[in-house]
């Protein structure tokens, strides 16, 4: 690689010509500090005294904000205020004290952490910010919802880019009505952690979040439906969401979407990858309640659908499975049809085939699923209007019909 | 001033605070917001372009950037990266960078501005005040008493 140096006598190189920058560079390239590294420069010189007050990245985190004296000193005063070492305590009351002791530093602790985080929004200089990051992880109990309240709303007014939130030590929910008076469509970046999420708050969030790329939703107890879509989504990560019972994904961008542990109680799910070449389902999590699956894809481009088979593996307690294919044409892929082997599966019941063409694509996948659906109840077939394609399709079901388990019923509509 | 190339390229010149002229091909120039919109309003028709704000050297320095990541949009994106960490290392000094970012800023290159400021960051990124301060020659003027009402002001910083 050739590139010339430039390397170069400076003129002065005592000089300070850094701070002789402009404050908007200056603040972009502490903003590119963590915090605490911006917060540093504060003691650089006067120059440099409220210049990171324009970072705009800005985290709290309440284990970091409070000092190791402040905690000494505030175990002191707790101890003085409660006569610990001075008063000769009665047997038994020692315990009470010392969980009245543990109370007092957590709520000093506390306050402290909240006064903080308030001064530091109230002397923060710069708007827009790219970053804002709020994570309470001890148990928190004097860190009411208004605080949490206020300090999203600062992040909203400066039009926060990326908006991280993890609540584990305290019960906060999410509501509508607190973002609803603010435009949010700078949010690209969203992850929610041990919120009390609702299915509406949701909706609301996806529907008015136009910009939103990465979506991150983890450990809330609360959430039982979840609706993905967005225009831009390209990522969404969904983890320990017990309770989630129906899932319904539908973003035409999205590249990578995970679900991970604990999703236990999830019972439909609606994945729509029309907009996506999907190769395969591997790494796909072992989803034990599920019951129903829509799954929608498309299939021109597209060689090989049998792969969607392993969806059987994951979900043992599958009974219902409607599988959408679209774009396909008759004449697609001219090769012989692959039979594939697999496990018996003896939950599904109702297999639904919706536009159904016939070629070798569909023909393939229905083959597949019918040899492993050996207690199938009924299976349907959705064909195309098109005359050509209705022909195709009627030629498959006959050959389709002696893979057919004894006393399912046959349905070509 | 605008001359033709053979490849038909519009070539325009760019002329530093110290009279040097640079001819580029109009396409790299643009790369600046800042001579994109000179271009646009014509302010190229009667000469060259003066910048008045960038030297010479600096001036030779940032078309280089440019030239590189105008002819390089169908190139890896890691071969490009590669080259912007060598060429932000060759320019490894404070006084060069801070120019730099002077003219990034000036001539509103986004990507040179990224990258300038990102090279800042990472000089900064676990050094103590002290050794920053060494490092870019930065004078402390606090009298002790302010000093030390910043460092308390900002304590958890420090742990």
């Amino acid at each position: 690689m050739a590139i010339t140096p430039a390397k170069l006598p400076s003129s002065d190189s005592e000089e300070d010509i850094i701070s002789k920058l402009p404050d908007e560079i200056l603040a972009s390239i502490i903003s590119l500090l963590s915090m605490k590294d911006a917060t540093k420069t504060s003691v650089l010189s006067s120059r440099w005294r409220n210049l990171w007050t324009a970072t705009r990245r800005l985290e709290f985190d309440d284990k970091m904000l409070v000092t190791k004296d402040e905690y000494s000193r505030i175990c002191r005063k707790s101890k003085e205020e409660l006569g610990f070492g001075k008063v000769v305590v009665v047997v038994g009351d020692e315990i009470g004290l010392l969980l009245e002791l543990d109370r007092r530093i957590a709520e000093t602790k506390q306050h402290r952490f909240i006064s903080r985080v308030n001064h530091i929004l109230n002397s923060h200089e710069g708007s827009p910010i790219q970053e804002f990051k709020l994570c309470c992880s001890s148990e928190v109990h004097f860190l009411h919802q208004s605080h949490i309240d206020s300090w999203i709303k600062f992040a909203l007014e400066k039009r926060v880019e990326k908006l991280f939130l993890n609540l584990l030590g305290t019960r906060y929910t999410l509501t509508p009505s607190l973002l609803c008076s603010y435009n949010l469509g700078s949010i690209k970046d969203l992850s929610l952690t041990s919120l009390d999420l609702t299915s509406e708050v949701m909706e609301y969030i996806l529907s008015n979040c136009p910009s939103l790329e990465v979506l991150n939703v983890k450990s809330s107890l609360t959430l039982v439906r979840l609706q993905v879509s967005g225009p831009l989504l390209k990522q969404c990560l969904i983890t320990d969401c017990s309770n989630l019972q129906s899932v319904e994904i539908s973003a035409p961008n999205l590249v990578k979407f995970e679900f991970c542990r604990f999703l236990s109680r999830l019972e439909i799910l609606t994945l729509d990858l029309r907009a996506q070449s999907i190769r395969n389902f591997t790494g796909f999590p072992k989803l034990r309640n599920l019951k129903k699956v829509e799954l929608k894809l498309k299939g021109c481009g597209v060689s090989n659908l049998r792969h969607c088979a392993i969806l059987l593996d994951m979900i043992p307690l599958l009974q219902i499975f409607i599988v959408e294919i679209s774009g396909l044409e008759v004449l697609e892929v001219d090769r012989d049809v692959r039979e594939l082997e697999g496990k018996p599966h003896q939950c599904l019941r109702l297999l639904q085939m919706r536009d159904f063409v016939g070629c070798t694509i569909d023909f393939e996948l229905a083959l597949c699923l019918l040899k492993r659906a050996v207690l199938l109840e009924k299976f349907v077939i959705y064909a195309s209007q098109d005359e050509k394609k209705r022909t195709s399709a009627a030629t498959r079901r006959k050959q389709l019909q002696k893979y057919l388990p004894p006393g399912a019923e046959f349905l070509m509509l | 001033m605008s001359i033709t190339t053979e490849n038909n390229e519009k070539m325009i010149t760019l002329m530093s605070s110290d009279g040097e002229e640079f001819v580029v091909e109009e396409a790299v120039a643009a790369q600046s917001q800042t001579i994109k919109h000179l271009i646009e309003d014509g302010c190229s028709t009667e000469g060259s372009i003066p910048l008045p704000n960038v030297t010479g050297r600096v001036l030779s320095e940032v078309i280089q950037y440019c030239k590189k990541h105008s002819s390089s949009d169908d190139k890896e994106e890691k071969e490009l990266e590669a080259w912007d960490a060598e060429f932000v290392k060759a320019a490894d000094d404070h006084v060069a960078l801070t120019d730099l970012m002077m003219a990034a800023n000036f001539l509103d290159i986004k990507g040179l501005l990224d990258l300038v400021a990102q090279t800042l960051a990472n000089m900064i990124t676990g050094k103590s005040p002290e050794e920053v301060r060494r490092m870019w020659n930065i004078k402390n003027d606090f009298t002790p008493e302010e000093a030390e009402k910043v460092r308390k002001e900002n304590q958890w910083a420090f742990e």
